[in-house]
């Protein structure tokens, strides 16, 4: 059974790859088929995960677990959403006010905590380390919020005072950036190879 | 130059003290070589009287005295020379001629024998061959009508004609044979006194003459039909004579190097002890003519009577019994052949070959040529003739051996364990035990000193052992190996073995008779008081056999002239010698000293011709000299010799001739020693610690009290040679040894342990010896304890657990929090609520975010665009304030319908909301009125990731049923909304490959629409134009929105408390940095001085 599952896998990755390279009709055909499944195949899997979040969430009530009424508002408020959302669609009022008073200001408070605690951080960052990459990180961190901060100046002259920063922190963002897509590339294709090798089996069997 | 001398050689000036030129070595001065026959000129030595010995002078003194009757009796002798030249020991022979009184009372009493009669000395038929034949020259003066000495007396040197001037014949007395030792009267070249049959008219000596030397020629003048055989032996200086009694020294043939003839034919009867010394004849190498005794007794008392010779003193006479052989009355005669003039003379006794023959044969291997044995088949042959043969190795010769089995082997050779001083193994002797002792004179031993093996002496059991005997290990003195002599049955009196050498220096000798009386074995040696120019006392040779302590310490002279040097330490053997010193001569007496160096002045080629040992026998004696100093030496030295001689001679007597022959084998190699080793080795400086300490043992320095140790304390440490060290008796070390560790050890009384040192302990077993008991508590003092208890603490200390420091900033992080928190929320807050605008916004776009709004700007009317709605609702207030302005702008502008899908599930309904919060699906007049489903539609969320995205792209109806269009390139403008880089990666990579593919998407213009958070990450792809444009951040947007105529205005809501927020944020962090350093560099600190 593994080999086979492994079989199907290294079949399904070389008819993609081949269909990539070699734009034959069949091929090409072929490899859409393949990837109609794998799109299936995905949103099945979310619809799998949902309810295996909502099996999860009744196990518990059902075993009636500590923090269980939390987990009863999980599903309840999932089963509300999800029948909402397939009775009235998405731009359902009551669907969209889910959305815009739940899910968005819970999310949007994250951020803010967020953002509070890395000022908290930075501040206390000289208790924890006093050391050199502290300071680099702590001018680079000020410095690029002063130069994104909008200042109650000219914006001429607050150009001015932002471009040179900017376009220093732009470089090393942009370097920092193509480095991590370049490792994120090979990281992929190494990946792909391992898979269609056989020798990463994501797919179970291992 | 002034007083200088013209060399003749060379023409140029020298001193004229010096004899021969500085500078070619020419003979400067004619007297100096004054030939044969010359008269030397006299001199006046009177310069030279302050550096002479006192001795030396105390006898110049005597010879002046004694001038007037010096010049009477010379008036009666021959004249060899009338002149000679000055030397400085002139007056040894003036003293030894000048009177008998002079003759020491106790020389008289041990030899009181008249002068055997003068030998007559066979003149050499032969050239000599070699430095000797110079002695051997005949001299103008010489009376003596032989013809033969006429012929060998030529090439004597200068010295010796004016030794011969003080020639005095001696007066041998035939009629006793132990009239030996009388020669030793003339042995300073003095007349006899007593006239004998065979004496030599005396000769006038002057003053200044060496008398001495007188017989050297004048035993060259003596017939050889003289049957005296004092001067006999001379004939054999250049011929080999054919009698049988000149065979006896046929050996000294080969001491200057000839081949001795080793046939020797003698008659039946043994030879006469008076032949011993004939072996002087081929001391220089020429072949001794053997002289044939008759077979009467031999006198063990003439054994030694060759040594005459060895001081160029007259040749003693050797008292024979029988008229046949008259003694000789050349006292040191035999010195004639020293250089190579043969030997005649020898009595031969009709009886078997006295023991006393051998004493000296040990002369034999002075010249280091090892020895052959000689077996003579009878034991007649063993004679006489046999006693000195060894010296015909003297020269380097080997001498024959004889073995005369039925001889009796010399009864003691206490010394005969020297044989093996040399490296040449010594034959053995089988000397069955006689039965009569020897005279005590086993001294062959030293027949191997000089390490050549001596030959085995087969002795048979007769009971002649004499104490001549006592020397024959000086056969190998100079590692000849001694031939072997056997000594006849009758035994020899070890009065004559030695006396020869009482003549040595010179000095006259008085006639010996030596009475057939039993002679105390002390007095053998009693010779060498006048190897130094005393008078020799007379020796009495008994029968019986002798004592065989005999000191060898007389060869340490015989070699080297004596000097007189008396302090020097002398080895013990030859200090138990007490007859060293006659009881009747005074330890006072002047002695001259024999030094044939300095009062011979050989020419130059003598000097050159003279043999190694030759040269060494002149050099400087490390020991004293002979004579009276001697004496004294030997007395201060040793004042128990009687007795230890005794002890040690007497221990030796016992001794079978066998055991003492191994001791010969050990010799070796005799002609590898030089006379110098010789002389290092009978130095007194170089005598071995054992040698010299070997018979006085711990008994008899007991028995002598303090005696010993004053004479241990003179002996000066002495360095042996290795194979000395090697041939050391066992016995010594062991001595020292045991001595060492019996101090302290009991020594076995009875039982059958008794003797035996050290068995049992001495403290008794189980008592003394037990172990003791150790205490196993541990002694320790008080600060090892506190060492100890520290280091515990120590210990203990590392194990155990130290609490934690609790951190004092728990609470001041939750205020700072909280304090940071309601900062950020009323400020914010505030400044959302009152929605200023005060702060300004940029009008200028950056390049991405105008290439977005040229997109929009370029992009066709009521077209399709597709935004893709992929941000989570956490970043919605800001990707809905960076997407509002594009949006607006799109919508106002060109009215596209807009096709929503998102690949995250929230993203449906955040599509909604960004068209509600953008206004675009607001109704009017402040929204657009975009209406869901036909304006813009929400496909929903699109599954698959890349896979999604690739089939979307290639087929949007089959993935997306409710799509609103039917080729993805129906999309005239493609937006990606997202928060996150890899979401919009996805797109931009599966959006380029459709492009590459499919030509009508290549100009589908892709917007980035980012965070500022995703749009670093993107920024590459919008500068490779992969994306369109691009609006990042917030900062983007507001200026897009500016731009924009500020619609919808989301952005510019946000701004001033974005900045506020931001600037909040950077006060916070450097005020807090900066408080946080301050506090820490504190805390530091303050850990600091708290340690």
């Amino acid at each position: 059974m593994r080999v086979f599952t492994a079989a199907i896998a290294m079949a399904s990755g070389l008819i993609v790859l081949l269909g990539y390279f070699y734009p034959l009709p069949a091929l090409t055909q072929l490899r859409i088929m393949l990837t109609d499944w794998a799109i299936i195949i995905a949103a099945m899997a979310v619809l799998v995960g949902i309810a295996n979040l909502v099996f999860v969430h009744m196990d518990k009530i059902r075993k009636r677990e500590k923090n269980s009424m939390y987990g009863a508002l999980l599903v309840l408020s999932l089963i509300a959403t999800f029948g909402l959302g397939l009775v009235f669609g998405p731009e359902n009022q009551i669907v969209q006010l889910a959305v815009d008073a739940v899910i968005v200001p819970v999310e949007a408070s994250l951020m803010a905590i967020l953002a509070v605690t890395l000022v908290y951080a930075s501040i206390r960052l000289f208790r924890r380390r006093t050391d050199v990459m502290t300071v680099i990180f702590l001018v680079v961190a000020v410095s690029f919020l002063f130069a994104v901060m909008p200042k109650p100046i000219d914006p001429v002259i607050n150009d001015q005072i932002s471009q040179p920063i900017l376009w220093l922190a732009s470089i090393f963002s942009r370097g920092g950036a193509r480095g991590l897509l370049i490792g994120i590339a090979l990281g992929t294709l190494l990946t792909g190879i391992r898979v269609l090798f056989g020798i990463d089996r994501p797919y179970g069997g291992n | 130059m002034v007083g200088g001398v013209t060399c003749p050689n060379c023409g140029k000036d020298n001193p004229d003290f010096l004899d021969n030129c500085q500078f070619c070595q020419a003979v400067l001065r004619s007297e100096s070589t004054l030939n044969t026959g010359e008269n030397p000129t006299k001199k006046v030595t009177a310069e030279l009287e302050e550096i002479l010995p006192d001795w030396l002078r105390d006898a110049r003194q005597q010879s002046r005295d004694s001038a007037e009757e010096e010049s009477k009796k010379e008036a009666t002798k021959p004249k060899v020379q009338k002149e000679e030249p000055a030397d400085l020991l002139a007056g040894l022979a003036f003293q030894a001629a000048s009177d008998e009184d002079e003759v020491p009372d106790w020389l008289a009493a041990i030899n009181p024998v008249e002068k055997k009669a003068a030998e007559a000395s066979k003149p050499a038929e032969g050239e000599p061959l070699d430095f000797f034949a110079q002695f051997n020259q005949p001299t103008k003066e010489s009376d003596a009508p032989a013809p033969v000495e006429t012929s060998t007396s030529d090439e004597l040197t200068s010295w010796l004609p004016e030794a011969s001037q003080s020639d005095e014949p001696l007066r041998f007395d035939s009629g006793t044979s132990q009239g030996e030792n009388d020669w030793m009267n003339n042995l300073g070249a003095t007349v006899s006194h007593e006239p004998e049959p065979w004496a030599e008219p005396a000769k006038p000596a002057e003053p200044e003459n060496l008398g001495w030397l007188h017989d050297l020629e004048s035993s060259t003048k003596q017939p050889p039909a003289t049957p005296s055989a004092d001067m006999g032996w001379m004939s054999n200086l250049d011929s080999a004579s054919t009698s049988g009694s000149q065979e006896d020294l046929s050996w000294l043939n080969s001491l200057g190097g000839v081949p001795a003839s080793p046939d020797i034919s003698l008659p039946a009867q043994p030879a006469s002890s008076a032949d011993d010394l004939s072996w002087l004849n081929d001391l220089g190498g020429t072949p001794a003519p053997s002289f044939d005794t008759p077979a009467q007794p031999a006198s063990s008392q003439e054994d030694l009577s060759w040594l005459n010779n060895l001081g160029n003193t007259p040749a003693p006479s050797f008292d024979t019994p029988t008229p046949v052989q008259p003694p000789s009355t050349e006292d040191l005669s035999w010195l004639n052949n020293l250089g190579g003039t043969p030997a005649s003379s020898s009595d031969a006794s009709a009886q078997p070959a006295a023991s006393s023959q051998e004493d000296l044969d040990w002369l034999n291997n002075l010249g280091g040529t090892p020895a052959p044995s000689f077996d003579t088949p009878t034991p007649v042959q063993s004679a006489s003739t046999e006693d000195l043969s060894w010296l015909n190795n003297l020269g380097g010769t080997p001498a024959p051996s004889f073995d005369a089995p039925a001889q009796p082997a010399a009864s003691s050779q206490d010394l005969d364990w020297l044989n093996n001083l040399g490296d040449t193994p010594a034959p053995s002797f089988d000397a069955p035990t006689s039965a009569q002792p020897a005279s005590t004179e086993d001294l062959s031993w030293l027949n191997n000193l000089g390490g050549t093996s001596a030959p085995s002496f087969d002795a048979p059991a007769q009971p002649a052992a004499s104490s001549q005997e006592d020397l024959d290990w000086l056969n190998n003195l100079d590692g000849t190996p001694a031939p072997s002599f056997d000594a006849p049955a009758q035994p020899a009196s070890s009065q004559e073995d030695l006396g020869w050498l009482s003549s040595l220096d010179s000095t006259p000798a008085p006639s010996f008779d030596t009475p057939a009386q039993p002679v105390s074995p002390q007095e053998d040696l009693d010779w060498l008081s006048n190897l130094g120019g005393a008078p020799a006392p007379s020796f009495d040779a008994p029968v019986q056999p002798a004592a065989s302590a005999q000191d060898l310490g007389w060869l340490n002279n015989l070699d080297d002239t004596p000097t007189p040097s008396a302090s020097e330490p002398v080895p013990t053997p030859f200090l138990h010698t007490d007859q060293l010193k006659s009881p009747d001569a005074s330890p006072d007496t002047p002695v001259t000293a024999f030094s044939p160096r300095h009062t011979a002045p050989l020419s130059e080629e003598a000097h050159d011709s003279m043999p190694d040992w030759l040269k060494s026998a002149t050099a400087a004696s490390s020991m004293p000299p002979l004579g009276a100093t001697t004496m004294d030496w030997f007395d201060s030295k040793e004042k128990t010799a009687d007795e230890d001689t005794s002890q040690t001679f007497g221990q030796t007597q016992g001794t079978p001739a066998s055991a003492e022959q191994n001791l010969f084998a050990a010799s070796s190699d005799a002609s590898s020693l030089s006379n110098q080793e010789i002389d290092s080795l009978l130095s007194a400086d170089n005598m071995p610690d054992w040698l010299s300490q070997a018979e006085p043992t711990t008994e008899s320095a007991s028995a002598q009290g303090g005696t010993s140790s004053v004479l241990d304390d003179s002996l000066a440490p002495v360095n042996l040679p290795s194979w000395v060290q090697a041939m050391r008796p066992v016995e010594s070390a062991i001595s020292s040894d045991v001595s060492a560790v019996s101090m302290d050890q009991n020594t076995e009384k009875e039982g059958p342990l008794v003797g035996l040192r050290g068995v049992i302990p001495f403290a008794p077993i189980g008592s003394a010896l037990r172990p003791k008991s150790i205490s196993i508590k541990l002694q320790a003092t008080e600060e090892q304890l506190a060492s100890a208890a520290l280091f515990e603490q120590i210990l203990a200390g590392e194990t155990t657990a130290h609490p934690l420091k609790s951190t004092p900033f728990v609470a001041s992080q939750r205020i700072l929090r909280r304090a940071l928190s309601a900062i950020f929320l009323i400020v914010l807050g505030t400044m959302i609520a009152m929605g200023t605008t005060q702060v300004p916004v940029s009008a200028a776009l950056p390049v991405a975010v105008s290439n977005a709004s040229n997109v929009v700007a370029t992009m066709p009317d009521q077209a399709q665009v597709l935004v893709v709605v992929d941000y989570e609702p956490a970043l919605s207030g800001e990707m809905e304030a960076v997407a509002g302005p594009l949006l607006d702008q799109m919508t106002v502008l060109r009215h596209p319908t807009y096709s929503f899908i998102s690949t995250s599930p929230n993203g449906s309904a955040l599509a909604e909301r960004l068209m509600t919060n953008t206004k675009i699906n607001r109704p009017g007049p402040d929204g657009l009125g975009y209406q869901l489903g036909s304006q813009y539609f929400n496909l929903g969320y699109l599954p698959g990731g890349s896979a999604g995205v690739r089939g979307f792209a290639e087929q949007p109806k089959t993935i997306m049923p409710l799509v609103n269009v039917n080729q993805f390139s129906d999309y005239a403008v493609v937006i990606v909304i997202t928060d996150h880089a890899e979401s919009g990666l996805v797109w931009i990579e599966q959006l380029e490959l459709m492009k590459q593919t499919n030509p009508a998407l290549a100009g589908q213009p892709l917007l980035m629409v980012a965070s500022s958070q995703a749009g670093p990450l993107l920024q590459p792809y919008v500068l490779s134009k992969q994306v369109a444009g691009m609006i990042s951040g917030l900062a983007d947007a507001a200026r897009y929105e500016f731009v924009n105529n500020s619609r919808p205005g989301i952005a510019r809501s946000y701004w001033d408390a974005f900045g506020v927020g931001l600037f909040m944020a950077i006060l916070a962090i450097v005020l807090g940095s900066l408080w946080s350093l301050f506090t820490t560099i504190r805390a530091r600190r303050a850990e600091a001085e708290q340690g």
